[in-house]
């Protein structure tokens, strides 16, 4: 098992902002977006028939061409004299179905990562994914924090619209960060590297959607964007947004006009709204329901059109 | 998922030199192809089991499959066949470490048998009727190899974009090991995937022979290939549903799902009765 940089990098202060597949694929969408906006060049990758089963094969004339893997690679660019290294995970070992993965292939690949990011002289590390929270979908995303140290913490909550989790949930400032996107996190510091996750806000109920949600994905680009001192384009994002708010609204207006004036509580208040946990759970058991009536082209998860602005 | 160290357990050290590995996926196996192919030779070569693969870590053990009352364990074993220099290996697909399982099956080959070349063979669903001859599609890991096998009335290069079967990603990773690799995807009438087509294992035999100069008797087969066209020639007679699906077919004509679903059910049905 192992990694491959195909050149040496002498790079000073480097940061690694990386992320996997999850819910929503907010990290992904936002971190392979953001690599290719600056247009970042591919400097490594990790081998991937370790991991994962190849997911496509192309044979022409009876001779196999390639077999393709999902991607994960490294990639780099010195923005604005700091030098970043950005990491798309397409998948995380050991999925199977579920939304993060787990076990030995996930704590080997995070542990490939952490070798090729200390080759690379790497010292702090963001990763990026979902909060699942009980906020409405009209509302712009918040990205959440946590952070290895306080210092980390207060620097990262200087960004516009960055918060602590301590700050957004009733939970105060205690959870679980699932998956790579959380266990490269641990092993990091461990390692003694200084890290945080930046994390956009998905309502509770669209978190098992088999769609992306690219609101919270431009909302974490735009936190990106202050650390790395850079300014984006985000017209990508307005159409992909704009597609899938269609998807939502269908779905939203669905609801009994109960529950839907209670959601809509939500919309005013930052706390979590007077919304019940047991009619949370109503909205995510039905969305399965919902996602049924739907013409075939709406709601389709088109992850791979997302990492790549048309 | 569990993962062994040493998932391979060696019963007996190499006799041979050089054989040429035939695999033979035993999951999914249309027309009972690789199954098939592997008993053959088992028995026409009087094939000594020499190596398993512990099936611990690349199948799921949460019960047990049975299949015709019988149940059924996943193996993946190896044997020589000493007469014609082959290397057998007759494997069920594994569901978990594929690469691992690869990996482990092709240096165990390469390192004590120094194999250098391989064929894995495959059963392809075809609505083809089972009075033609079946034809064969190649896919190889190799370009060389494609003037070595070219195509002819009978053999075609296959081209495909979409998910890799397992006996692609085998050839793959032999290629990075310097294993060139055949596979052999040969005809099978729709309505025969459930259940032997001895005429496909004959196919895959004559293109052996031909190739590898196997000189397997195949007196057998064409006596099994004889039983099974006239019994289908019956239920054809006794059933003019069925024998008007069939001319269908023969005259490349597509039938319905309904209809496709009609006749493999009634073919198995019918074939299961007169089982010997």
């Amino acid at each position: 098992m192992g990694f491959v940089l195909h050149k040496e990098l002498d790079l000073e202060d480097p940061v690694l902002v990386c992320s996997w597949s999850g819910i929503g694929n907010i990290g992904l969408v936002a971190v392979d977006n953001l690599q290719y906006q600056v247009s970042a060049q591919e400097i490594g990758l990790i081998n991937p028939w370790h991991f994962f089963d190849p997911r496509n094969a192309v044979v022409k004339n009876g001779f196999i061409e390639s077999l393709e893997f999902p991607k994960s690679k490294f990639y780099y660019q010195n923005l604005t004299n700091k030098d970043s290294v950005f990491f798309v995970g397409e998948e995380q070992p050991g999925q199977m179905g579920k939304m993060h993965g787990g076990g030995e292939k996930a704590y080997h690949m995070a542990g490939l990562v952490l070798e090729a990011a200390e080759k690379l002289g790497i010292k702090k590390i963001y990763t990026s994914g979902a909060c699942v929270a009980a906020v409405h979908h009209q509302v712009k995303p918040r990205v959440v924090a946590v952070a290895s140290s306080e210092k980390l913490l207060q620097e990262v909550k200087m960004i516009p619209n960055v918060y602590s989790m301590g700050e957004t949930s009733e939970e105060g400032g205690e959870g679980v960060i699932t998956g790579l996107n959380g266990l490269l996190l641990a092993m990091a510091q461990k390692r003694g590297l200084e890290t945080a996750c930046l994390m956009g806000e998905i309502p509770d109920w669209l978190s098992r959607a088999p769609f992306p949600y690219p609101r919270a994905s431009q909302s974490v680009m735009e936190a990106f964007a202050h650390v790395l001192g850079i300014d984006l384009d985000f017209t990508f994002f307005e159409k992909k947004t704009e597609d899938i708010d269609k998807v939502i609204e269908k779905l939203y207006h669905k609801f009994p006009e109960k529950v839907k004036e209670q959601y809509d509580e939500r919309k005013t208040e930052l706390q979590p709204g007077p919304i019940t946990h047991e009619e949370a759970e109503w909205m995510k058991a039905h969305l399965d329901d919902f996602l049924k009536n739907l013409p075939k082209s709406e709601g389709e998860d088109d992850n791979d059109d997302d990492q790549k602005p048309t | 998922m569990t993962t062994i160290k040493n998932p391979l357990k060696v019963y007996q050290k190499p006799a041979l030199f050089h054989p040429v590995l035939l695999v033979g996926w035993q999951t999914q196996d249309v027309g009972n192809v690789g199954t098939g192919i592997m008993n053959y030779l088992q028995e026409a070569c009087q094939a000594k089991e020499v190596a398993e693969v512990d099936p611990l870590g690349f199948f799921a053990f949460e019960g047990a499959i049975f299949k015709n009352n019988l149940i059924q364990i996943p193996e993946s074993k190896f044997y020589e066949c000493a007469e014609n220099n082959l290397l057998l290996l007759g494997s069920d697909e594994p569901m978990y470490e594929k690469y691992n399982f690869i990996n482990t099956t092709l240096n165990y080959c390469r390192d004590e048998y120094m194999v250098s070349r391989l064929f894995t063979f495959n059963g392809h669903p075809s609505p083809v009727t089972h009075h033609g001859s079946r034809s064969i599609f190649l896919v190889f890991n190799q370009l060389k190899l494609g003037e070595e096998f070219p195509e002819n009335e009978q053999v075609e290069h296959v081209s495909w974009d979409g998910p890799p079967a397992m006996s692609t990603y085998l050839l793959w990773v032999a290629q990075k090991k310097g294993i060139s690799g055949i596979t052999l995807w040969v005809e099978v009438p729709f309505y025969l995937s459930s259940i032997e087509d001895p005429a496909a294992i004959k196919s895959i035999f004559s293109f052996l022979n031909a190739h590898l100069d196997l000189r397997i008797d195949l007196s057998r087969l064409n006596q099994k290939i004889e039983r099974q066209n006239r019994l289908l020639q019956e239920l054809c007679d006794t059933n003019p549903e069925v024998a008007e699906k069939m001319q269908k077919l023969d005259q490349e004509e597509e039938l319905e799902e309904n209809e496709q679903v009609f006749l493999s059910k009634t073919v198995y049905e019918y074939l299961q009765s007169r089982k010997q």
